[in-house]
């Protein structure tokens, strides 16, 4: 039940001076920390956490509140600039952000990414602040049979709606799964597909993967450029030739932002919804939501260079800041490390995290709800100050960015858990993703499919073991029959759409 | 019906043929059915993608040919990139986030001047201020990382040559 009179607590606590300037400390430490490849935002957090032990709640949590939204938000940055995902969630962003900012509209790109963010992330605030009991009530229904038939959903959705030949799509995927079965086996701890090399057997770590994945195929090309085109390389003091021709670059309208509206619902109502789960993440949100989407939107550019794909990955990037509470506050439950960091800090301020804390701890929570949307302006405004340097970054001739892009991927990946190995899995997964790239194989469904398969796993063995070897048991209740119906309904749906003729095909 | 056997269509073959070998290996594979439930559903879409592309390719002559590009120094871009990510990497485990960087980058940039000065026909004084230009560069970005990842953030490095 609402409380006005612990509102009003809440309210006087975190609009004072002192609330304020740690909440904008924080975005603006997570935005630049986001925004470099390798480096997470649960790094500054961490180095914020032992804070907790001496500054107030309010300090404490301004700064984690900050440091987390603006880091979520800041890896679009690089993604949209260079093409480098800054935090493993934008890494959806890539291809849409990207291939705007070379085709000269990286400002757009830029604000939408922040636009959409914000937006994404204001809804998924409003929806822990307003639905959190009843959501937390409905998620603890998904038992293993409710996310085997959800996480087969979203893998589903990728391999059909990401690619227009589903042959591809499906063998991306199965790259994915293959590497996420790579190290031990997540039930027996037994070891699997490391090929005897001792380092494989943590598995295949998310952040070295992707950087390799996206950064490593287009430093080859671009250098690739200025090893065969020299007169195309700028020089020191030059611009990109990208940019040569074009005297000033558009801002985005209000139209172009508004007509994107298919993105942002999705993107919002996904992220919240897949935030709100414990395991999927952002990543996962981001690609579901940037997958969907695609099936609606009219823009024929989709998946090459459209404002409603970056739209769609960053508001589901971002739609899962407010949701990631969900399961946290009312069961106790971290879905996320960056849940975990926050349980963290909370229990070292002396609150208990479960089903009563909103009932016994109201103005604590309510403190929490008032700095989770306090710290989307701050979002807004650091974002605003940091993309005239981000685009004057990007215009730097490839001579000069490049090379500069490939310490930061070397510096990023060993930076981010100071294991040698993990330069080398970068390396490797760059050449995969040169061939993937040459081969024109997707690069989404095997991030999905990565994600996916250990929790995928997890569930489908629990219900395994929990059946006793039943396989009907994945179809027994209404909510897993009802995803099961929706997977089929998609795929149909797609192949029929795939088989009608399109304009001018007759 | 024309059929084609195209590059795209024998490398989908490829895939699944090295699949399918993949497949039979896992019953060699000292692990419980359960736990080989996740490696063979991967390589089992391998195999299918694999062949997907295959069939498509050539029952669908009509269709726009998907043109992968064959070109030497791609190929030479792919392995000089790799290698020197490789050995740059090894070299900033042993000589420091500093000195790594700046090696790296004043390496690649005294190419990039020598070829700019031979292409133009420029004098060699060009190239010294342009080369030196690159030099203070290389030297603010290595001093920058180093600010960043060492000591800001506390990046930990084994026992390394320099400081």
């Amino acid at each position: 039940m609402f409380d006005m009179e612990a509102m009003l607590a809440a309210f006087t606590v975190v609009f004072a001076w002192d609330t304020l300037l740690f909440i904008f400390i924080g975005v603006a430490i997570g935005v630049s920390v986001g925004a470099i490849p390798g480096l997470a935002h649960n790094l500054p957090m961490a180095l914020v956490l032992p804070m907790a032990f001496f500054l107030p709640f309010h300090q404490t949590m301004g700064l984690l509140v900050g440091t987390y939204k603006g880091g979520t938000y800041g890896g679009s940055i690089t993604a949209i600039s260079f093409g480098t995902p800054g935090t493993p969630g934008s890494a959806a962003t890539v291809t849409d952000g990207y291939a705007l900012t070379r085709k000269g509209k990286g400002i757009k790109a830029l604000l939408m990414g922040l636009y959409s963010s914000v937006t994404g992330d204001m809804f998924s605030d409003l929806v822990l602040m307003f639905v959190a009991v009843p959501i937390g009530l409905f998620a603890p229904r998904f038992g293993p049979a409710e996310l085997t038939a959800l996480y087969f959903l979203s893998l589903s959705l990728v391999v059909v709606f990401s690619t227009e030949d589903p042959g591809r799509g499906i063998l991306s995927a199965g790259i994915g799964f293959f590497l996420a079965s790579i190290g031990r086996d997540i039930i027996t701890g037994s070891i699997r597909l490391t090929f005897g090399l001792r380092e494989l057997e943590a598995g295949i770590p998310l952040v070295p993967l992707l950087m390799g994945l996206f950064a490593m195929p287009e430093i080859i090309n671009q250098i690739h450029t200025v090893l065969a085109k020299p007169e195309l390389a700028g020089r020191l003091g030059e611009k990109a030739k990208e940019f040569r021709e074009k005297v000033k670059e558009e801002s985005l309208t209000w139209r172009e932002f508004i007509g994107c509206w298919r993105g942002l619902a999705i993107g919002s109502v996904l992220g919240t919804f897949l935030g709100a789960l414990p395991g999927p993440g952002a990543t996962l949100a981001a690609y579901t939501a940037h997958s969907t989407t695609k099936r609606f939107s009219k823009d024929q550019d989709y998946g090459v260079g459209s404002l409603e794909g970056v739209a769609a990955a960053e508001a589901g990037n971002n739609a899962t800041c407010g949701a990631t509470f969900i399961p946290l506050l009312t069961f106790g439950i971290p879905g996320s490390s960056i849940a975990a960091l926050f349980m963290a800090a909370l229990m070292m301020e002396g609150i208990p995290l479960g089903p009563r804390v909103i009932v016994d701890h109201t103005v604590t929570i309510y403190t929490l709800f008032l700095l989770l949307l306090l710290a989307n302006p701050f979002n807004l405004l650091v974002g605003k100050l940091l993309i005239p340097v981000y685009s004057k970054l990007a215009q730097m001739p490839a001579t000069i960015i490049w090379p500069t892009i490939a310490v930061v991927l070397v510096l990023g990946t060993y930076a981010y858990s100071t294991r040698p190995f993990d330069i080398t899995i970068a390396i490797a997964a760059g050449l995969l993703g040169y061939f993937m790239m040459w081969y024109r194989i997707p690069i989404g469904p095997l991030i999905l499919a990565y994600l996916v398969a250990p929790l995928f796993e997890a569930s489908l063995r629990r219900g395994i073991i929990l059946s006793r070897g039943d396989w009907t048991y994945f179809f027994q209740s209404s909510i897993s029959m009802t995803i099961w119906v929706i997977t089929i309904a998609a795929v149909v749906f797609f192949i029929r759409g795939r088989n009608k003729p399109g304009p001018g095909e007759g | 019906m024309q059929k084609r056997i195209t590059l795209n269509g024998v490398i989908g073959l490829l895939i699944s043929v090295a699949g399918l070998a993949g497949f039979y290996a896992t019953y060699g594979m000292p692990l419980r059915s359960n736990e080989l439930i996740q490696p063979r559903v991967a390589i089992g879409l391998l195999i299918v993608g694999g062949l997907w592309v295959f069939l498509t390719e050539m029952r669908t002559p009509s269709r726009e040919y998907v043109k992968l590009e064959k070109d030497r120094l791609l190929l030479l871009s792919v392995f000089g990139v790799s290698a020197a990510t490789y050995i740059y990497g090894q070299i900033m485990l042993r000589l420091g986030v500093f000195s790594s960087a700046f090696l790296f980058l004043v390496v690649w940039w005294l190419y990039i001047t020598i070829r700019d000065t031979v292409r133009s026909g420029q004098p060699m004084s060009r190239f010294l201020v342009s080369f030196s230009k690159h030099v203070l560069l290389a030297a603010a970005i290595s001093g920058g990382f180093y600010a960043l990842f060492i000591t800001f953030l506390q990046m930990y490095l084994p026992g390394i040559l320099l400081f």
